[in-house]
C-alpha cells in the first residue's frame, strides 16, 4: 500500500505543480532525471549495478508500462558498458577473448529472454502482472547472490581445465595498488557457460544489466581477478543487451522521453558516485543498498499480485 | 603506468570509443529537438498521457497501429525516431568493434567472433524476417 500511496503522490504533486501540458512532462522528465541520478551515485558506491536498482524501483513507482521500463533499463546498461568498456580493455583489465567465448551462449539467451519477455506482457492479457510478480522473484534471488557471494580480489588457479587452456583465457595489467605487473588464467569454461546462459535470458527479459551475475561467475567460478571479472563484465553487457536491444526497439518498446533523462542521470550520477565513494563507508551504503533492493523486490511483486486482483 | 595490450584491444577500444560517442550525441541533438517539439512524432504530452500501456497498445492508441519490424524508423524524420535510431546505432557499436578486429584474429578466435557477429546480426535482422513472414 506504501508504494499505491508514494506512486499516488507523485502523480499529484506533478498535477498540482504544473500549469500546463508542457510542464507535465518536463516535471516528469525532471523527477526521473533526479531519481536516476540518485540511483547512478549510490550504484558505484554499493558495488550495485544501476539497472538492477532503476527497473525494479521505477516500475514500483512511476506510472510507466513495465515494457518502457526494461527498454530504458537496457539502454541504460548498454550506454554505461560501452562508455567504459574502451578504457578497461586499453588498461588490460577487460578480457575481449573471455567475453566473446562467453557471449556465443549468452547473446543468444539474452534474445530469446527480451522476446519472451515482451510477449508475455504484450500477448497475455495480464501479462504484464506476471512480469512484475516474476521480476520481484528475480530480485530476491539476486539479492540472495549479492549477499551470499564472497568476492575474491586475487583468487588462486590451482589447475586449468583443458577448454579454457586451448583457448588460452589468459591476460595481465598494472596493479597500481600493488605497483606491479598480474598476469591471470581464467579456468572451468565449461562449467561457466551455463550460468552465462541463464544471466543472458534473464537479463533480456527484465532489461537489466548483468553485472550482479557476470562478476561473482567470473570471479569466483572462473577464478578472474575481481578487477578483471568487473571489467569484462561490462564487455559481456555490451554484447548481451546489444542484442536484446533490438528486440525492444522493434517492437517500439523504447521511448525517447523515459531513456534519455534516465541515461543522463545514470551517468552523471556514476561519475559523482565514483568521485565520493572513496570519502564514504561503502559497506553501509551497499547494506542501505540492499535494503532497498529487497524493498522494490516486495514492491513489485504486491504490484503484481495487486493487479492480479490477488491482493 | 599500463600494460602493452594486443592490437586487437586496442583497435576494439578506438572502433567503440568513437561510435558511441557519435551514438550519443546524435540522442542527446535528437532529444533536445524533441523537448522544444520540433516536429515530433508522438507529441510529448500524448506520451505521458499513454506511457502506462504496453508498447503494442500504446502504438495503436497514438499513431492506429502496432510498432512491428521496426517501422518506427519509416518516420525517420521525426526527432524522437532518430532517439531510437541513435539506440539502435549504439547497440551496433559492438558489431562493428568484433568486424574491425576481425583481420586481426588468428585460429579459433576468428571463427567465435564470426558466430558472435552473425548472432548479433541475426538478432538485429530477425525483426525484418518475421516481419516478411508475419511473425
Amino acid at each position: 500500500m506504501l508504494r499505491v500511496k508514494i506512486k499516488k503522490f507523485i502523480i499529484e504533486l506533478v498535477r498540482i505543480i504544473n500549469g500546463d501540458r508542457w510542464m507535465e512532462y518536463v516535471l516528469w522528465l525532471l523527477l526521473l532525471f533526479v531519481f536516476t541520478l540518485l540511483i547512478g551515485i549510490i550504484a558505484p558506491i554499493s558495488g550495485v549495478g544501476g539497472g538492477v536498482l532503476f527497473v525494479p524501483l521505477t516500475t514500483a513507482f512511476f506510472p510507466f508500462n513495465i515494457d518502457f521500463v526494461r527498454g530504458a533499463g537496457l539502454a541504460i546498461a548498454l550506454t554505461s558498458a560501452l562508455s567504459s568498456s574502451p578504457r578497461l580493455m586499453e588498461k588490460g583489465l577487460a578480457s575481449l577473448r573471455a567475453a566473446i567465448v562467453i557471449a556465443t551462449v549468452s547473446i543468444a539467451s539474452s534474445i530469446v529472454g527480451s522476446v519472451l519477455g515482451l510477449w508475455i506482457t504484450n500477448e497475455m492479457p495480464e501479462g504484464k502482472h506476471y512480469i512484475t510478480i516474476a521480476l520481484g522473484i528475480s530480485l530476491f534471488f539476486i539479492f540472495a547472490v549479492m549477499v551470499k557471494s564472497k568476492r575474491v580480489e586475487f583468487p588462486e588457479v590451482e589447475k586449468v581445465d583443458s577448454i579454457s587452456e586451448k583457448l588460452d583465457l589468459s591476460g595481465k595489467w598494472y596493479e597500481p595498488s600493488r605497483g606491479e605487473v598480474i598476469e591471470y588464467r581464467l579456468t572451468r569454461l565449461p562449467y561457466s557457460l551455463p550460468a552465462f546462459a541463464g544471466v543472458g535470458l534473464v537479463a533480456g527479459m527484465f532489461g537489466l544489466g548483468a553485472g550482479w551475475a557476470n562478476v561473482p561467475v567470473l570471479n569466483l567460478l572462473m577464478c578472474a581477478p575481481l578487477r578483471v571479472a568487473v571489467s569484462t563484465s561490462m564487455l559481456i553487457i555490451t554484447l548481451n543487451d546489444a542484442a536484446a536491444m533490438w528486440v525492444y526497439i522493434a517492437k517500439g518498446a523504447v521511448l525517447p522521453l523515459i531513456v534519455v533523462p534516465s541515461v543522463l542521470g545514470v551517468t552523471i550520477g556514476a561519475r559523482i558516485g565514483a568521485m565520493i565513494a572513496e570519502r564514504v563507508r561503502p559497506r553501509i551504503i551497499r547494506m542501505v543498498v540492499l535494503g532497498i533492493m529487497l524493498f522494490a523486490a516486495l514492491l513489485d511483486i504486491e504490484k503484481g499480485l495487486a493487479g492480479l486482483g490477488v491482493v | 603506468m599500463d600494460v602493452e595490450v594486443a592490437e586487437e584491444y586496442r583497435t576494439f577500444a578506438k572502433v567503440v570509443r568513437i561510435s558511441t560517442i557519435a551514438g550519443l550525441i546524435v540522442l542527446i541533438a535528437s532529444s533536445v529537438m524533441y523537448l522544444l517539439d520540433i516536429d515530433p512524432f508522438v507529441e510529448p504530452d500524448r506520451v505521458v498521457e499513454t506511457w502506462h500501456l504496453p508498447a503494442s497498445e500504446f502504438w495503436k492508441v497514438n499513431v492506429g497501429k502496432e510498432m512491428e519490424s521496426y517501422s518506427e524508423f519509416l518516420y525517420i524524420e521525426h526527432p524522437d525516431t532518430i532517439a531510437v535510431f541513435s539506440l539502435f546505432i549504439l547497440a551496433l557499436t559492438p558489431v562493428l568493434g568484433l568486424l574491425s578486429i576481425l583481420p586481426k584474429l588468428k585460429g579459433i578466435y576468428r571463427i567465435l567472433a564470426l558466430l558472435v557477429i552473425s548472432e548479433l546480426l541475426f538478432g538485429a535482422v530477425r525483426p525484418l524476417i518475421l516481419g516478411a513472414f508475419g511473425e
